[in-house]
């Protein structure tokens, strides 16, 4: 797709992929990362499925499984690797400046 | 890049909540850095300017905006409006009487044919709504756009569209395209125009099929073939162009919900080819 050469382009870190240009911009850095708890999560090996279990140690309330902790830990350690995957793709698209 | 400066300086990435944090954190940015409107990074030597106050950014005032049109005098406070197209009613389609007819006693001179489907509108307002309800439009739609609505004639219109796409040959295309338009060179001149219906058949050919929606009866499909064949030779050749293929040309009449297979002319040899 061909881009216009004095102008000011608005486009996805995705879209940037392989470009560079003289200036870029990145924007929303302030963003908060969110992260989506999920009620039920499975892992890469599907026999482990995190799910809420009730605690007898608590009237029987619903309590997250060890196992559900700990795929949202990698869960959130995957989206962060992204995340700092495409931040770097972003910063890297700039030739002079980098605002 | 912009953002606001964590409050507790050194976060690990981990920690980071956003981007700027980690930016932060990866470029060791603190308080003193910022005191001192940025820092030189270690690596490459590059220069990380840090501005506190937004109005200390040095912008560029000019600008560039699109030059106004000016609207000519003739023309100001007129308000736009649409109207549909305006149809003259054409020449009436009669009957054609054999000589036994004749001879049976007296027949009116100008006894007009009168269509099954939305008799008493004008034909080429007619051929338009059949055109726009086949290529899928809302028939209650299209009937009111051209003031031609009504209970039956939206019934007849539906109609029309059942019966297209209930025929052996609809049922059987692989792919099917409507009103594509086309600009050819045909003997020299440049034509444009839309195909009413392109369709891919179970074989891999390809037909062209263009609506015709006179009331003819099916002895008159020879002599309909014969008039519609220049029409119907430019649809095939911008066809064949489209997808680089010969495609057979076929008319399909609303009126009794047939096809005939049209005369197309070699643009070659210049004479008509079945």
């Amino acid at each position: 797709m061909p881009f216009a050469e004095n102008a000011v382009n608005i486009m996805t870190v995705h879209a940037a992929k392989g470009l560079e240009f003289p200036i870029v911009f990145v924007s929303d850095m302030v963003m908060p990362f969110k992260d989506r708890p999920s009620p039920i999560m499975i892992g890469d090996n599907p026999l482990m499925v995190g799910v809420k279990v009730p605690n007898p140690a608590d009237n029987f309330a619903m309590t997250e499984s060890a196992v559900l902790v700990m795929l949202r830990e990698l869960q959130r350690q995957k989206e962060r690797a992204e995340r700092k995957r495409l931040l770097y793709v972003a910063l890297t698209r700039a030739r002079d400046h980098l605002s | 890049m912009s953002g606001t400066a964590p409050e507790d300086a050194g976060l690990s990435f981990d920690l980071g909540r956003s981007r700027i944090e980690w930016l932060f954190t990866a470029l060791g940015v603190t308080g003193d850095a910022i005191a001192a409107g940025g820092l030189v990074l270690p690596s490459g030597g590059l220069r990380l300017s840090i501005v506190s106050d937004p109005l200390a950014i040095p912008a560029e005032t000019g600008r560039v905006s699109p030059s106004l049109l000016v609207v000519p005098e003739e023309c100001v406070g007129n308000v736009g409006t649409w109207s549909g197209p305006q149809y003259s009613p054409g020449p009436d389609r009669v009957k054609v009487v054999s000589v036994s007819e004749l001879e049976k006693g007296p027949v009116h001179a100008r006894d007009p044919v009168v269509s099954k489907y939305l008799p008493g509108v004008e034909g080429t307002k007619k051929g338009t709504i059949i055109h726009e309800v086949l290529r899928g439009r809302d028939a209650s739609t299209v009937l009111k756009e051209y003031g031609e609505y009504s209970e039956e004639h939206v019934r007849q219109c539906e109609e029309i569209v059942a019966r297209f796409w209930s025929s052996d040959l609809m049922k059987t295309v692989k792919r099917s395209y409507c009103e594509l338009p086309f600009v050819v060179t045909v003997s020299g001149v440049r034509v444009t125009g839309s195909i009413d219906r392109l369709c891919e058949l179970p074989d891999g050919s390809w037909v062209v099929i263009d609506y015709k929606s006179d009331p003819v009866s099916s002895a008159e499909y020879s002599l309909k073939a014969e008039e519609y064949a220049l029409s119907l030779s430019v649809y095939c050749e911008a066809a064949r162009q489209l997808i680089g293929a010969g495609v057979a040309g076929w008319l399909y009449f609303t009126e009794t919900g047939e096809f005939f297979k049209g005369l197309t002319i070699n643009w070659c040899k210049k004479r008509k080819a079945y």
